[in-house]
C-alpha cells in the first residue's frame, strides 16, 4: 500500500473511531465551534470533537507540529478533507486566526511572533479579528488612515476599522496601519496584533439586511502597542496584507462547499413546493429551467476545483485559473439563494423566526446575508480587475 | 482532467501543423471555390498521417492510445482554426459506431474509414432540430424510405450510416437500426446544403434503396443502445472544438484591444470592456471544465457520460454564442467586414449549436437525468 493509501486508511479509522456521532450532520450557525478566551460549546460532544482534533494537531492539519499542527503535507491534507466529508464531520474550529493570520505568519512572521501566537490558534485560544476596511477605505484598502505613530518602545494606534467580524467577541485583531504618510499609499502600511483588552478599544456592531450582527466597527483611542507586534518589518504591510488576501479570497469559495452542507437541494426544495406532474417534471416550466442553470454552474464549478486540484498535483497550473474561482463561487452561491427564495414564494419572506418554519426563516436569512459574499475580501468588480490584469494582461 | 505528456505533445503537435497548413484562410478557399466534397483530401490524407483517425480506437484496431483527453485536445485546435474535416462525421461518430458494433464490418469497412480511403456521415436529423427519438425514415421488406437532412459531412462522404425504423410499431429510439448505405447506391440523392459557416452538410433523399442484412450495423432494432453513447462521446467532442473555436476568439480579442487605440490610449485600458473579458474568461474556464471532466470520464472508462455530454454541450453553446458575439462587438466596424475572420467564428459557432442536439434538447436531457 502506497504511503498515502495508509495515511488514508489510518485518518478514516482515526475520525470513525473519534468524531462523535452528533458531529457529522450538517453544522447549524449556533453549534459552530469558535476559538476565544471564552470559546462556549453548544454541546459536550462539540467540546470532546474539538479538544480530540485540537490534541491531533488537525485544526491546522498542515502547520509544522512545533506549533502545534499537525504537520501533515498538502496531500495528506486533501485527503484528510475528503475523509472528513465523507463522514460529513463538522468543522472542529472557526476562526480567522486559523484561516489567514495563521498562514501569514507562517510566511512572513519572525520566530517570536510563531511562538507566541501559533499554538493558541490550534488550540483555539485566541479568537482573531481582521481591521483592514475603513469607513473610507474600501475597495481602495491602501488609502486607509488608522495611524500608528511610533513612540520608542510602543505604538500609539488612533483611528477606526469596519466590517471586523465579531470584534466584539474577539480577543485580538490583526489589522493594516498607517505608519509613514509621506511614500505613496501603498508604502508606508504597517501590519500589526493588537490585544482587543488593551486600553482605548471599543466596538460598535453593525445591523445587517439579514437581521444578524455579525460586523462591528471597531475603534482605536490612543491604543499603545508594544512594538514587537509589527508583523513583516515596518512599512512591509502590504506585502503581509497580499499574502492574506490571498486566503481570504479562497476562503470565501470554500464558504461555497462549508454553505452547500448546510443549505438546501434545489430540486427536493421545488418538489415539496412547487410539486410535480405526472412525468416527474416540476410543475413550473420557468423555475425548472433556471434550476438546470444554477445546477450546471453549481456543478461546472465543482469539476474547475477538481481540475485546478489536477493542474496543482501535475505541478502545471494555469495562472489565471484561480483567479476565477471567488467571482464565479460567490456569484453561484447568490444564484442559488434568489432561486430558493422564490421556491418558496410568500413564505420566503419571513423575518421573525415564529411566523415561518426555521427552514423558511434560514433561507431568508442566508439570502440577505450571502449579498455580502461577493463584496468582501474583494468586490465582484475588483475581482474583475485583477483577474483582466492578471490573467488576461490587459493594460492598466 | 489535465493532459499528459503524450497528449500535450500531440497538441503542440497538431497545432503547429495546423498553424502551417491549414489556417483559417483554408476555410476561406474551400468556401470561395464551393469545393464539392466539402474538404480538402489532402489536408485530411495528411492529417490521418499524424494519426488522428486512430486516436480512440481501441489498440487491436490500430489505437494510439491518447485517450478522449488526446481527442479532445485534436478537437479543439480543429475549433481553433475553423479545419473542415470529416473527423467528427466518419472518425469520431462513423468508426466508433463500426467499432462498437463489432460486427463484420470492423474488418471489412473499420480499415478503409481509418485510413481515409472511405469517408462515413451519420445520417440521423430529418426535421429543423436534432430529435432522433422522432425518426420516421424506415426499412420494410428490404426496401429503405425516407428523408435526412444536416447530415454532417454528407457531400463528401463515401457512405452513409443511417438511422431508421425497422421495428413495426416502434417508438422513440426504441426499434431502430443502423443501415450502412453506399453513397452510389440506386435510389439515393445526396443534395450539398451550403451552410453559413463554409462547411458542407447534405440533404440525402433515400427511395426505395434496396438493403440487406450485411448492411445492417450491430444488433437489428437495437441501434440506439450503440449508438446513444457513442453520440454522448461525439457531443464531447464537439463540445471541445466549439470551446477550442471561443479560446482563440478570446485571444484574437485581447491581442486587439492591446493594439487598438482610441481618445490616446489603447481601448483594452477601459474597464468596460476589461470586465467583459474578464467575465468570458470565466464563462470559458468553467465550460472548459465540463468538458475536461467528460472527456476523462471516457478515458476512466465510467459509462454514463450522458449527463456531461448534455452539460458540456449546454455550456460550450451559451460560451461560443457569447463570446462570438461579443468578439465582433468588441472589433467594432472591423467585426463586421468579412475580410477579419472574427465572423467565420461567429457563423460557426451557430452550426455547431444545431449538431448533435441544440441548447433545449440538451437542457432537457438534462434535467430528465436528474430527476426534475
Amino acid at each position: 500500500m502506497s504511503p498515502i493509501d495508509e495515511f488514508r486508511q489510518q485518518a478514516r479509522a482515526w475520525l470513525e473511531e473519534n468524531c462523535p456521532a452528533s458531529q457529522r450532520r450538517p453544522v447549524v450557525k449556533d453549534e459552530q465551534i469558535w476559538a476565544g478566551r471564552d470559546r462556549v460549546f453548544a454541546t459536550p460532544d462539540a467540546k470532546l470533537w474539538f479538544e480530540r482534533m485540537r490534541d491531533k494537531g488537525w485544526t491546522a492539519p498542515t502547520w509544522p507540529t512545533e506549533y502545534g499542527g499537525g504537520g501533515l503535507s498538502s496531500e495528506e491534507e486533501k485527503v484528510l478533507e475528503k475523509e472528513m466529508a465523507r463522514l460529513n464531520c463538522r468543522p472542529a474550529l472557526y476562526d480567522l486566526g486559523l484561516w489567514m493570520l495563521g498562514p501569514a505568519l507562517l510566511v512572513h512572521g519572525n520566530e517570536a511572533q510563531k511562538q507566541e501566537h501559533l499554538s493558541k490558534i490550534v488550540r483555539g485560544d485566541i479568537r482573531w479579528a481582521q481591521g483592514y476596511s475603513e469607513p473610507a477605505a474600501g475597495s481602495d484598502l491602501a488609502s486607509l488612515k488608522t495611524r500608528a505613530v511610533d513612540m520608542g518602545d510602543h505604538f500609539l494606534v488612533n483611528g477606526t476599522k469596519i466590517w471586523t467580524t465579531q470584534a466584539d467577541k474577539a480577543d485580538w485583531i490583526f489589522a493594516l496601519v498607517r505608519t509613514d504618510a509621506s511614500g505613496t499609499k501603498h508604502q508606508g502600511i504597517s501590519f500589526i496584533l493588537i490585544d482587543m483588552r488593551s486600553a482605548g478599544v471599543s466596538t460598535t456592531p453593525i445591523e445587517l439586511i439579514s437581521g444578524e450582527s455579525e460586523f462591528c466597527q471597531t475603534f482605536f483611542d490612543d491604543v499603545k502597542v508594544p512594538r514587537e507586534n509589527i508583523v513583516g518589518g515596518l512599512d512591509n504591510g502590504w506585502t503581509v496584507a497580499k499574502e492574506l488576501l490571498k486566503h481570504e479570497r479562497k476562503l470565501m469559495a470554500t464558504m461555497e462547499s462549508i454553505v452547500q452542507r448546510e443549505d438546501e437541494s434545489l430540486v427536493e426544495l421545488a418538489a415539496e413546493y412547487i410539486g410535480m406532474d405526472e412525468s416527474g417534471k416540476l410543475n413550473d416550466s420557468n423555475i425548472r429551467s433556471r434550476i438546470t442553470d444554477q445546477l450546471m454552474t453549481a456543478e461546472a464549478l465543482e469539476y474547475l476545483n477538481e481540475r485546478l486540484f489536477f493542474q496543482y498535483r501535475s505541478k502545471q497550473v494555469d495562472s489565471g485559473l484561480p483567479l476565477t474561482i471567488k467571482y464565479l463561487g460567490t456569484n453561484a452561491i447568490q444564484q442559488k439563494d434568489e432561486l430558493l427564495l422564490e421556491i418558496l414564494g410568500n413564505h420566503g419572506l419571513s423575518w421573525q423566526e415564529q411566523s415561518h418554519t426555521p427552514r423558511e426563516h434560514n433561507i431568508v436569512q442566508n439570502w440577505a446575508y450571502n449579498k455580502a459574499h461577493t463584496i468582501a475580501g474583494g468586490t465582484s468588480e475588483i475581482q474583475l480587475n485583477i483577474i483582466a490584469k492578471r490573467a488576461l494582461g490587459l493594460p492598466a | 482532467m489535465v493532459l499528459n505528456e503524450e497528449q500535450r505533445l500531440l497538441h503542440s503537435t497538431i497545432r503547429d501543423f495546423l498553424n502551417q497548413r491549414a489556417p483559417v484562410a483554408a476555410l476561406r478557399e474551400l468556401r470561395d471555390n464551393r469545393n464539392p466534397q466539402g474538404f480538402d483530401s489532402d489536408l485530411w490524407n495528411e492529417l490521418i498521417e499524424l494519426g488522428v483517425s486512430s486516436i480512440v480506437l481501441n489498440e487491436d484496431n490500430g489505437g494510439l492510445g491518447f485517450g478522449w483527453m488526446g481527442l479532445g485536445a485534436v478537437m479543439e485546435e480543429i475549433g481553433r482554426h475553423l479545419t473542415a474535416t470529416p473527423m467528427l462525421s466518419s472518425i469520431v461518430i462513423g468508426a466508433a459506431l463500426i467499432e462498437a458494433a463489432d460486427d463484420h464490418h470492423s474488418t471489412d469497412l473499420l480499415p478503409d474509414v481509418v485510413a481515409g480511403t472511405r469517408n462515413l456521415a451519420f445520417a440521423c436529423d430529418e426535421g429543423l432540430r436534432y430529435n432522433p427519438g422522432a425518426t420516421a425514415a424506415a426499412l420494410e421488406n428490404g426496401l429503405l424510405q425516407g428523408e435526412k437532412t444536416f447530415v454532417i459531412n454528407g457531400p463528401g462522404a463515401t457512405d452513409f450510416l443511417v438511422l431508421a425504423r425497422t421495428a413495426a410499431d416502434s417508438k422513440g429510439t426504441d426499434g431502430l437500426s443502423l443501415i450502412l448505405v453506399p453513397r452510389d447506391a440506386a435510389g439515393v440523392t445526396v443534395n450539398r446544403i451550403h451552410s453559413v459557416d463554409g462547411h458542407s452538410f447534405a440533404q440525402i433523399k433515400f427511395d426505395q434503396v434496396a438493403v440487406d442484412n450485411q448492411q445492417i450495423i450491430g444488433v437489428p432494432d437495437r441501434a440506439w443502445d450503440t449508438v446513444a453513447p457513442i453520440l454522448d462521446r461525439a457531443t464531447l467532442a464537439l463540445a471541445a472544438e466549439m470551446l477550442g473555436g471561443a479560446r482563440e476568439l478570446l485571444e484574437r480579442t485581447l491581442a486587439y484591444l492591446n493594439d487598438r487605440e482610441q481618445f490616446d490610449v489603447k481601448i483594452g485600458s477601459f474597464q468596460a470592456l476589461q470586465h467583459r473579458c474578464a467575465q468570458l474568461f470565466c464563462q470559458l474556464e468553467l465550460a472548459q471544465s465540463v468538458v475536461y471532466k467528460g472527456l476523462s470520464a471516457i478515458d476512466q472508462g465510467q459509462q454514463d457520460v450522458a449527463k456531461l455530454a448534455s452539460h458540456a454541450k449546454v455550456l460550450a453553446i451559451d460560451c461560443y454564442q457569447k463570446m462570438s458575439n461579443e468578439a465582433v462587438q468588441m472589433h467594432g466596424g472591423m467585426g463586421i467586414t468579412d475580410e477579419v475572420d472574427i465572423g467565420l467564428f461567429l457563423k460557426r459557432s451557430r452550426v455547431c449549436n444545431q449538431m448533435l442536439g441544440d441548447s433545449s434538447f440538451h437542457r432537457e436531457r438534462f434535467a430528465k437525468l436528474c430527476g426534475y
